[in-house]
């Protein structure tokens, strides 16, 4: 009965649809995924114009993608990055504080190809 | 019918399965302790607390975090040895959900936590130390439900869990999920997350992406394991091990081509309880005998 009580309450966010701790219904890989997606990063503009990606860490002080996904798509839905390209900048490992972009890329699943770049916020050095 | 649902278990399985636990957690939360140390001075604003989190109003004192997850380090050690079981077993699993909870509570929820915290709290609340305890005890503890069930218990929540896994892929992804294409574009996405972030694409993924036919294949295959997964506790040794087996290679190839790392599963131990479990079947002949 205790067994299918707790299968039941594990169940219960695919019910209900809130994903939660330690109950969750997110469906994880679960969608038929088109050939094309759309990532939020963050790009180092350099002296000579070319664009460099950053580092997990240096983006979201992590070594998880979801976490770092997560973060850039909650700040830059909360304040439009800008307390998230402070913090960037702050980790800088120059003194010379660094052009920074926010950026949302469009990519191709299959070969990687850039196809659109959207810039959302220039962070302010 | 009754065997079936509430089989007599050994000591010594819920041992095993309750030490597995607690020096999985204990070795995972000091290898971890830089990504969950660093939380805890986040800005207040991003905390957005989900499962019991959601009584808090505000993310908990630094200071607060940093004791929780030394003594759930602590708490883990004395889980492992079986030490003081009665008190220390409902502690562990209580600190597991609440530091896990919180760890999840900024943004992110961490999946691959889930499962580690609710088999926490089956060892924790259960008479999981009454054998493989350090010093080891003088006397063997007789067969019994009340060995069994946790163990049971545990199990049926590893298989709910990769049910879950299919129904949703069916329900949302369709047949069509079963498809090479659909698991390329997955493997695609999770190589390109990883690109745009500027680190290493998964080892595997470019191998794969060049072969759908043998993704299609192995969609299927996944499909099945997971569908199939209630049935294994109904099964027999040899094939519940076979399913087991395949479970771990399957995640061992989601690591591969999709750097997307589930330790619990990857290195055995959310199908340690399917393994331990003993065979309903069994129970209910020797019963009858």
């Amino acid at each position: 009965m205790i067994s299918l009580v707790v299968v039941a309450l594990v169940a219960l966010p695919a019910v209900t649809g809130r994903d939660s701790f330690p109950l969750s219904s997110y469906p994880m890989y679960a969608e038929a995924r088109p050939a094309m997606a759309t990532f939020n990063t963050a790009v180092i503009i350099g002296p000579d114009g070319n664009w460099h990606r950053l580092s997990l860490d240096w983006i979201a002080n992590t070594d998880d993608p979801l976490v770092a996904q997560s973060l850039l798509s909650t700040e830059l839905h909360r304040d439009g990055g800008e307390t998230l390209c402070t913090e960037i900048i702050d980790r800088a490992p120059n003194a010379s504080p660094p052009t920074i972009q926010l950026v949302a890329d469009r990519v191709d699943l299959q070969t990687g190809q850039l196809l659109t770049r959207t810039v959302h916020r220039e962070c302010d050095p | 019918m009754i065997a079936a649902l509430v089989p007599e278990g050994s000591a010594r399985h819920l041992g095993i399965f309750r030490a597995a636990v607690g020096l999985y957690t204990t070795v995972y939360l000091i290898v971890r302790a830089p990504s969950f140390l660093s939380l805890a001075t986040n800005d207040a604003q991003r905390f957005d607390p989900v499962g019991i989190g959601r009584i808090l109003t505000g993310p908990p004192p630094a200071a607060l975090i940093h004791l929780l997850f030394g003594a759930t380090i602590v708490l883990g050690a004395a889980l492992t040895i079986g030490a003081a079981h009665r008190i220390i077993g409902p502690l562990f699993g209580l600190a597991v959900l609440a530091l896990f909870t919180w760890r999840s509570s900024w943004g992110q929820i961490l999946w691959f936590e889930n499962l580690v915290a609710v088999h926490a709290l089956v060892v924790g609340f259960s008479p999981s130390a009454d054998a493989i305890t350090w010093p080891r005890r003088s006397s063997t503890a007789p067969d019994h439900q009340r060995y069994g069930h946790p163990v049971q218990l545990a199990a049926l929540i590893t298989v709910t869990t990769y049910l879950v896994s299919g129904i949703a892929k069916l329900r949302i992804g369709g047949l069509g999920w079963a498809t090479g294409n659909t698991l390329a574009n997955h493997i695609g996405f999770s190589a390109q997350r990883l690109a745009v972030f500027g680190e290493r694409q998964p080892v595997a993924a470019d191998l794969l992406l060049d072969h759908t036919a043998l993704l299609t294949v192995a969609a299927i295959a996944l499909l099945g394991l997971e569908l199939g997964a209630p049935i294994i506790v109904l099964t027999g040794r040899r094939i519940r091990w076979s399913w087991s087996a395949a479970m771990v290679a399957a995640h061992i190839g989601i690591a591969l081509t999709m750097s997307v790392v589930f330790a619990y599963h990857l290195i055995g131990l959310a199908i340690l309880p399917v393994l331990l479990a003993r065979d309903p079947r069994a129970t209910a002949t020797a019963e009858a005998g």
